[in-house]
């Protein structure tokens, strides 16, 4: 049978490394700072227009195209890296944007239709 | 703009000029209109008509024009002018209503057919000119009289809604056909 002081030495010492430990992980937790949500962006297409024409997001956002105007548009970046193709009346289309820089886009069947997608750095480069 | 194009534009601008004046009454004393006045029925297939006859210049340019620019404008035409018309269409089976032909209608179709014999008759780069110069006059045209005469006197409000976004979509083709006049006619003065 071992010593009684020496029993509570050990119960003393486990409950201090579980203190150490829990408060451990909720350290980390603490520290580390949860991973900003995706968000999600619409952009209209109204009266000829990219609305709003420019945009910043952060990596991983998606960006919603709706056509609202009665003729049909695209969304298609100035080099083709995406392209929604014909969105009639009430479409609706996305791309989740991953790269970071500026990408601009045009409709392909009205060009004076233009707008713009920054994809910033860090969250805190949002508008 | 050749002076028979802008002849023949006129006439059928001045005729819609007066159906439209007789219709609203405006310049009339604000009398009710007449029996025989245009309703917003023959409005609509004026409107529709004029969409129809962009269309079909606008195949006769994919089957001549060999420059891309032409045929990328003749296809956002075909496209757009498409789009409006069914539109319309949908609007008129709605309301239970038939778009009633009329003068102005067959002086329009009667106009079209000329131009389209004359363009059938180039090739080239002149045929190209001469289409979008057309595609030029005809949507000032047809711009001018749904602003000043069509909007103004239709009395239904859903038709009146349509028309301005009709007008919405026939201005940027305007500006369109401007620029596209402008790229063919560059290093010519």
């Amino acid at each position: 049978m071992s010593h009684p002081a020496c029993r509570k030495c050990a119960v003393l010492i486990v409950g201090a490394l579980l203190f150490i430990g829990v408060g451990g992980v909720l350290d980390l937790c603490v520290q580390q700072p949860p991973a900003p949500a995706a968000q999600r962006h619409v952009v209209e297409m109204l009266d000829f227009a990219f609305k709003p024409a420019s945009l910043t997001v952060a990596p991983g956002d998606t960006i919603v195209w709706i056509n609202r105007d009665i003729v049909p548009h695209t969304a298609t970046e100035n080099h083709e890296a995406w392209d929604s193709n014909t969105l009639h009346e009430a479409d609706s289309w996305y791309v989740v944007l991953q790269e970071q820089g500026r990408q601009s886009y045009y409709c392909r069947f009205h060009p004076a239709m233009q707008g713009s997608i920054v994809v910033s750095k860090t969250d805190h480069e949002r508008p | 703009m050749n002076t028979k194009t802008r002849l023949s534009l006129f006439s059928s601008l001045l005729l819609i000029g007066l159906l439209a004046l007789i219709t609203t009454g405006t310049d009339l004393g604000d009398e009710p209109p007449t029996a025989t006045a245009p309703n917003d029925m023959e409005i609509a297939h004026i409107a529709y008509t004029a969409g129809i006859l962009d269309i079909r210049y606008a195949h006769l340019a994919l089957a001549i024009s060999e420059n891309p620019d032409v045929q990328a404008f003749a296809e956002t035409m075909i496209r757009d002018h498409t789009a409006v018309n069914e539109k319309a269409v949908a609007l008129l089976q709605q309301l239970k209503a038939t778009p009633q032909d009329n003068p102005t209608s067959q002086k329009l179709i009667q106009d079209a057919a000329k131009i389209r014999k004359e363009l059938m008759a180039l090739e080239g780069a002149t045929f190209d000119k001469r289409y979008a110069a057309n595609e030029l006059a005809y949507h000032q045209f047809v711009n001018q009289t749904v602003e000043n005469q069509f909007i103004p006197a239709v009395r239904n409000p859903q038709f009146k809604s349509l028309l301005a976004s009709a007008l919405r979509t026939f201005k940027v083709h305007e500006q369109h056909a401007e620029k596209l006049n402008s790229s063919l006619n560059q290093g010519e003065m």
